[in-house]
């Protein structure tokens, strides 16, 4: 079906009354001639009767514009399903009461463009939870409480790297949903909490996790950055359980699966295209994933970060609904961030394209190239390589998730080569490294500047050893020599000469 | 006003819609006959009388989508289908015959016990309370679906007695027959057929009975956790 959006908004929004103004209407909503604007009186009692308003088959998205917190999801849910919309492709808007009409009508459209971006879930991306988690009672032993349906993560094995090690989602997956199990990774739905924790770490982007996928936040997020009437707005990310602050008026919220979504690139990338500040909110007690010491660890990392680019730390805070000093955003200086497409706030290269946008405003150059900031948040790794110790096997090399440690060997050495552009620290080198207890390899989660302006370097380097027969490379020198001190009086001149199979076969 | 959290009297109308739906997907798994298209509106009818309960739950589009799908089948359409089904599923196609069986998708390792698996897994039918016809093999799709059907039956019954710990009994052991049969080899059934046929009835057919038991393996934990924690409540 082609896709058309169906927006429902309650005549009741205190938004302005210029908002259900013909002409406003179709100046905006209307030349996408995918949308159509729908006003019911008294949406709000009348969430249940949508279905009955509309025809079925008509519309493939939805989207609900409402002035109240207490709208259901599984009520809409349900609607849209009666529509034959997919639960994924419905975007709850809260407009809240006396919100300005520009705010208004960016949020709208910003909804619009996340549905635009959603390309269909299979039936194993939906999980159906109740919410608040209840138990059947005795006087309601026959009714089933409300289902809500939330993504689940489905892997991409194309583009998965657990074949060559990498468990990067399922070691930061708290719920123990995700394993790798012979170099497949397995999700467990029963456990999953839809966190959207391995979407946001995946560095191979081979996670599928609809309604928070990259496409349709990058979609969302771009269409609020670029909208010119509410441009360096303050936007603020705040867990879908969150209720919304009392001084919602003031920010752009944006919803997210949970807090621990957030990651450094998505934050910084954010300020770096327009918002003048980004305030992250969690669910409080009701947080499943109990990672606000990891939140509170990111966002001193980005206060740092910003401080170190003489850039207001206060950009970036933690808002608390029982704390008032923190629910309305901090006056900053103006900046001069421009929105560049395409958005890509997650990952390295969003990071990096951030740091880029932070070091050409910079006014201290000079300070600007001896930034480095270690810090156990920093979304970026530092490898240092022991040299006498690495035999240059390669090993880190074959199971590195993102390639930032290759290897060559198309000259006369065997290099070891790494790029600190793609490097997230996530240890798989060093946990595979043979000569791990020596120290070969060491690690720090460290942003460092001039390191990331010099590219990719090699690390590690010694000459090939190939077979005297098949002249196959089977060895470098460094390799030999660790053998011969492991076998000492055991080691015969023909294991330095020959590979393996040569030795085997004659 | 707050709006209610709960599905009230769903409970006996979900097990319901479900033990119809799998008994339909079974009949339609089966040789088609005269009578299975005679039977099949009345049968739509039925399950889409639970159309409101249904809207609930994740399967609903997909679901209503085939029961839509299946009203437009004809009379007249009887012989089209068989020859289709024999193309596929028989051998009288120019390519090799496509198993509904269980068995033909073990693994390499677990094809050398197979007499086994099917003597455990007639077993498990005999334990459960069915003696399944030898006519087609206890691991058919046509059965296994039948089968599925048969407890949710019985959860009908749980359901009208108001007897939780029968009810969590039998949601387990759907549990775990979805889990240990159907859920491990419908999807390789799936993409198979979706290598012979990309749109036709049989390819919408095993699509929507991967789907419905794809959600219905997820619900299904879900049900007996909620069950478990009233047990719990009222013990106290």
């Amino acid at each position: 079906m082609k896709q058309r959006i169906l927006v429902i908004l309650c005549h009741k929004l205190d938004i302005s009354k210029e908002m259900f103004d013909d002409k406003f209407l179709n100046q905006n909503f209307k030349k996408d001639f995918s949308v159509e604007v729908l006003v019911i009186n008294n949406l709000g009692t009348r969430l249940g009767d949508i279905h009955a308003l509309v025809g079925k088959d008509q519309f493939s998205h939805l989207v609900i514009g409402v002035s109240t917190d207490e709208v259901n999801l599984a009520t809409v849910q349900v609607q849209a399903q009666q529509l034959s919309i997919h639960p994924f492709a419905v975007e709850i808007v809260l407009l809240g009461s006396g919100s300005p009409l520009t705010r208004s009508f960016a949020l709208l459209w910003a909804a619009i463009a996340r549905l635009h971006a959603f390309s269909g879930a299979s039936p194993n991306n939906v999980r159906s939870v109740t919410m608040p988690r209840q138990a059947i009672t005795r006087r309601d032993f026959f009714s089933l409480p409300k289902l809500t349906q939330l993504p689940a993560p489905t892997i991409d094995s194309s583009v998965c790297r657990a074949a060559y090690g990498c468990e990067v989602c399922a070691a930061n997956c708290h719920g123990d949903a995700l394993t790798n199990d012979g170099g497949v990774i397995h999700v467990n739905r029963e456990k999953c909490t839809s966190c959207g924790v391995c979407l946001s770490r995946c560095p191979s982007e081979a996670v599928q996790f609809p309604r928070w996928s990259r496409e349709e936040m990058n979609a969302w997020l771009a269409s609020l950055l670029q909208c010119k009437d509410v441009k360096q707005g303050p936007v603020l990310f705040l867990c879908h359980q969150a209720n919304l602050p009392s001084t919602a008026n003031n920010w752009l919220p944006v919803r997210v699966p949970c807090q621990a979504y957030m990651t450094v690139p998505l934050i910084l990338q954010t300020l770096t295209s327009g918002a003048s500040v980004v305030g992250i909110q969690s669910c409080g007690d009701k947080c499943l994933t109990g990672e606000s010491d990891l939140i509170d660890q990111r966002i001193d990392f980005c206060q740092k970060l910003l401080k170190a680019f003489g850039q207001e730390s206060s950009r970036v805070y933690r808002v608390n609904n029982s704390d008032p000093s923190t629910l309305l955003p901090p006056k900053v200086d103006q900046h001069d961030y421009q929105f560049s497409m395409p958005f890509q706030g997650f990952g390295l290269s969003a990071y990096w394209e951030a740091l880029t946008k932070l070091t050409e405003t910079c006014l201290d150059q000079d300070a600007v190239q001896n930034i480095e900031i270690l810090h156990t948040a920093s979304p970026v790794g530092v490898i240092e390589i022991n040299e006498e110790v690495c035999t240059v096997c390669g090993t880190c090399a074959g199971v590195c998730p993102t390639r930032a440690l290759t290897f060559e060997s198309e000259k006369g050495t065997l290099d070891l080569d790494f790029d600190p552009t793609r490097c997230i620290g996530c240890s798989e080198c060093v946990k595979y490294c043979p000569e791990r207890e020596g120290g070969a390899i060491t690690i720090h989660r460290s942003t460092q500047i001039t390191r990331f302006q010099k590219g990719k370097q090699t690390v590690s380097q010694d000459a090939k050893i190939a077979c005297q027969k098949c002249h196959e490379v089977f060895a470098t020198t460094k390799m030999l020599k660790k053998i011969k001190s492991m076998l000492g009086e055991d080691f015969n001149s023909i294991m330095g000469d020959y590979c393996t199979r040569c030795r085997s076969y004659g | 006003m707050a709006e209610k959290s709960i599905i009230e009297q769903s409970m006996p109308d979900i097990a319901k819609l479900r033990q119809g739906t799998y008994r339909l997907l079974s009949a339609w798994s089966l040789y088609p006959d005269a009578l299975i298209i005679e039977i099949t509106p009345e049968s739509c009818g039925c399950l889409l009388a639970f159309e409101k309960t249904a809207a609930h739950l994740p399967f609903y589009i997909q679901w209503s989508k085939f029961l839509t799908f299946l009203l437009k089948v004809k009379p007249q359409d009887l012989a089209d289908l068989q020859n289709t089904y024999m193309e596929l599923f028989g051998e009288s196609g120019p390519y090799k015959a496509i198993s509904l069986y269980e068995s033909s998708f073990l693994s390499n390792s677990e094809k050398q016990d197979c007499g086994l698996f099917l003597s455990k897994l007639l077993a498990r039918y005999f334990d459960l309370g069915v003696q399944p016809s030898l006519k087609n093999g206890p691991d058919h799709l046509a059965v296994e679906l039948e089968l599925v059907s048969f407890l949710i039956g019985k959860e009908v019954v749980a359901w009208e007695q108001a007897d939780s710990n029968k009810l969590i009994e039998l949601l387990k052991q759907e549990k775990e027959f979805l889990g240990d049969h159907l859920v491990n080899w419908i999807p390789k059934l799936k993409r198979t057929l979706a290598f012979r046929e990309e749109s036709g009835f049989y390819h919408h057919l095993v699509d929507q009975i991967s789907h419905f038991i794809s959600h219905d393996i997820d619900f299904l934990p879900h049900l007996i956790r909620s069950l478990s924690e009233s047990e719990c409540g009222n013990s106290k």
